[in-house]
């Protein structure tokens, strides 16, 4: 279905725009934009996996809105700050998170997912250690689609 | 636009319980990856900075970036230990600035 057609709208304007739109949003992301956004936030850190936990539906039918929580490992020292990463989304760093005591280590908050990804949690620590862990989510309808035929 | 959030701050607590704040501003969280029927890019507008303040200490801060769902929820939990008012804030692309705030009696173990 597409939105509603303005009359008078040249079709290639509206198949230029179309165009645009898929391949700004459905350009498959792979693993280098997580690398590049690693490098960004973290330098040449890496996080070991574990330390944090990730919670989110294995299985989500609108990619618009996707409930997460991300959650210190209890039994280790709280970090300082928790990171979440959306490796196949235009933007892959998907916010941070930082805390001062006697604030908990995390946090619940709802994300957009553009695709079928392995979502990643990481937690920081002051002295640098980093721990990661990474869930797969798998996405029926990702946050463009309907975005394309959206209201403007 | 209006600017509004919805927020749950408890208003009392017992010292050392762990207490959670629920929040959810009204906000299009336009990512700026969106393009228009006439092949325009959409402009990225999006709350980009939260603050939590408790009892004059700055508990909690986030980044927000456009991954964050439009409407943006956010729940965090902290140990109630003095009482004290709760700030919280929000700052975005168009330098629009949103606070709201409670109070936490905090009583003996």
């Amino acid at each position: 279905m597409k939105g509603p057609r303005r009359s008078g709208l040249p079709r290639r304007i509206l198949l230029k725009g179309l165009a645009a739109s898929l391949t700004l949003l459905w350009v498959p992301r792979v693993s280098a934009d997580l690398e590049a956004a690693l490098q960004a936030r973290f330098g040449d850190r890496r996080p070991d996996p574990g330390g944090v936990e990730l919670e989110v539906s294995s299985l989500v039918e609108n990619g618009n809105s996707v409930a997460v929580t991300v959650r210190a490992d209890p039994s280790q020292p709280a970090p300082a700050a928790l990171h979440l990463f959306m490796p196949r989304n235009p933007e892959p760093w998907g916010g941070s998170f930082r805390i001062k005591p006697p604030a908990l280590a995390e946090f619940s908050t709802r994300i957009r997912l553009a695709g079928t990804q392995d979502l990643m949690a990481v937690a920081e620590w002051d002295d640098g250690r980093l721990a990661a862990r990474a869930v797969s989510v798998m996405v029926t309808l990702g946050a463009c689609a309907d975005e394309i035929y959206g209201e403007f | 636009m209006s600017l509004s959030a919805r927020v749950r701050i408890p208003a009392a607590a017992r010292a050392g319980e762990v207490i959670e704040i629920r929040t959810l501003v009204s906000h299009p969280m336009e990512t700026g990856f969106r393009v228009d029927s006439f092949g325009r890019r959409v402009p990225r507008n999006i709350l980009t900075r939260f603050s939590c303040h408790y009892a004059g200490r700055e508990i909690v801060t986030m980044d927000l970036r456009p991954g964050i769902a439009a409407n943006p929820y956010l729940a965090f939990r902290f140990v109630a230990d003095v009482s004290g008012p709760v700030e919280l804030r929000w700052e975005g692309d168009q330098g629009e600035v949103l606070t709201e705030g409670g109070h936490i009696e905090v009583t003996g173990a």
